[in-house]
C-alpha cells in the first residue's frame, strides 16, 4: 500500500518492503519500549562485510555480544561495542565520530537508542549529534541505524528523521519491520 | 570596550609577559584583527561582545585569568575563550568554562590552527542551531497543517530552501570537524544551558 508524504507537501510513502540498504544510509529503527529494535539493527548489519560498530547508551556489552551471537554463531567476534552507558552526550558524540573514523571504518554503525539520550539531555542536542553522525556515515559508506525503544511521539521522530534517509517502525511482538518511510535526509 | 574596525574575526589576546603577547600578535594580525591586554583588568576593559576570541594567560598580575573568564561567562557571551598557560591544567580546571586549554609554549602554527579551529567550530554551530530551528518549526507544521495548505505557502518553501542551504553549507564543514571539534561543539550547547 502506498500513500505519498513528501518534504513537498504530497504524501509520506509507506514503503511494503524493508528498503534495501546501500552503503551510506542512515535508518531510524522505531520500536516502543521492550521493542526489539536494536537486534533489529544487528540483524541487518550482520549482513555487511566487515566490522560493525555499536554505540550503546544503556546495554552492556556482554548482552550486546550475546545479541549478536543468538543473531548468527560466532558475529559478536565482529562486533566493536563502544560502552557509552555512563557518557554525557559531548561523549557519546566524540566516541561515535571516532569510531566512524577510525582505520579501517566499520562497515556497520549501531546506536542505541536516541531514546536514552534524549531522556538524559534534549532533543535540539541529540538533533546536533545526530546530523554530525549521520553525515559522517553517508562520507564513510558506512550502513547506520539508529534505535528508538521510548515512547512514541510523532513530532520527535519527524525532527530526528529529517537527519536521516529511512523510517523503520518495528511491531513489539514482530521483529520484522511493520512500515518503511522514506526520511529527509 | 574595544572599537572593530572591519569584516576579520576579531583575537583579544590577554598576556602579562608584553613580549609573547606582541609576538602572538604577529603571528595573528595577517588573519585576524588583534587587540591586546597586558594584565587581566586590561582585558576586562577591552573585552566586549565583538570579540570572537579570547586567547588568555591564566597566570597574570592583578586580575586572573581564571577571573577574567568567568567575568566573560558571566556575560553569557558566545565568544570563544582558549587558556593560553604554563601552567598544567589540574582538577581546579573543571569549573572553568574555557573552550580550549592549550600549555605553553606554542608556536606559530599551532596558535593559529587553534583559532581557525575555535571560529570554524562556531560558525558550525550556529549553522546547525538554525537549522534545529527550522527543522522543529516544519515539524509542527506538517504535524497539523494540512500538506496540501503548506505547498500554497510561500514562507513553507523558503523554510524549505533556507534548509537545503544549510545542508550544503554544513555537509562542506562536517567533513573538517574531528572527533574532538565534535564534542566541543555538543559541549557549548551545554555550557549555554
Amino acid at each position: 500500500m502506498i500513500d505519498s508524504n513528501d518534504a513537498s507537501g504530497g504524501q509520506r510513502e509507506h514503503l511494503s518492503v524493508e528498503p534495501a540498504l546501500e552503503p551510506g544510509t542512515n535508518a531510524l529503527v522505531v520500536g516502543g519500549p521492550d521493542s526489539d529494535a536494536l537486534e533489529y539493527g544487528l540483524g541487518r548489519l550482520a549482513d555487511l562485510d566487515g566490522r560493525v560498530t555499536v554505540v550503546s547508551t544503556d546495554t552492556t556489552p556482554d548482552a550486546i555480544a550475546d545479541l549478536a551471537d543468538d543473531t548468527s554463531p560466532g558475529y559478536a567476534a565482529s562486533v566493536d561495542v563502544v560502552d557509552c552507558r555512563d557518557a554525557d552526550l559531548p561523549m557519546v558524540g566524540e566516541a561515535t565520530v571516532a569510531a566512524l573514523d577510525a582505520d579501517p571504518t566499520p562497515s556497520g554503525l549501531c546506536v542505541h537508542s536516541l531514546s536514552t539520550l534524549i531522556e538524559r539531555t534534549s532533543l535540539q542536542q541529540v538533533y546536533k549529534l545526530l546530523y554530525i553522525v549521520a553525515d559522517r556515515v553517508r562520507s564513510h559508506g558506512t550502513v547506520a541505524f539508529y534505535t528508538w525503544d521510548g515512547e512514541t511521539d510523532p513530532k520527535t521522530l519527524r525532527i530526528l528523521g529529517r537527519a536521516l534517509d529511512y523510517h523503520l517502525f518495528l511491531e513489539s511482538e514482530d521483529p520484522s519491520p511493520l512500515r518503511s518511510e522514506p526520511g529527509d535526509g | 570596550m574595544t572599537e572593530h574596525s572591519g569584516d576579520r574575526p576579531t583575537v583579544l589576546i590577554a598576556e602579562d609577559e608584553r613580549d609573547l603577547a606582541d609576538l602572538f600578535a604577529k603571528w595573528l594580525e595577517p588573519t585576524y584583527e588583534v587587540y591586546l591586554a597586558y594584565d587581566g583588568d586590561e582585558a576586562i576593559e577591552r573585552f566586549d561582545d565583538g570579540i570572537d576570541v579570547v586567547l588568555l594567560d591564566r597566570n597574570m598580575p592583578t586580575t586572573s585569568g581564571d577571573e577574567v573568564l568567568r567575568f566573560i561567562r558571566a556575560r553569557e557571551s558566545e565568544c570563544l575563550v582558549a587558556m593560553l598557560t604554563a601552567i598544567e591544567p589540574d582538577v581546579d580546571i573543571f569549573e572553568l568554562g574555557f573552550d580550549e586549554y592549550i600549555v605553553k609554549p606554542v608556536q606559530d602554527d599551532e596558535l593559529r590552527s587553534l583559532v581557525e579551529r575555535l571560529l570554524r567550530r562556531r560558525g558550525f554551530d550556529d549553522d546547525l542551531r538554525r537549522h534545529y530551528q527550522i527543522t522543529s518549526k516544519l515539524a509542527v507544521l506538517e504535524e497539523h497543517v494540512p500538506a496540501s495548505e503548506l505547498s500554497k505557502r510561500q514562507e513553507y518553501q523558503d523554510l524549505l530552501d533556507e534548509l537545503e542551504l544549510l545542508d550544503g553549507a554544513l555537509t562542506k564543514s562536517t567533513g573538517t570537524l574531528d572527533a574532538a571539534d565534535v564534542g566541543a561543539i555538543l559541549r557549548g550547547e551545554i555550557q549555554e544551558r
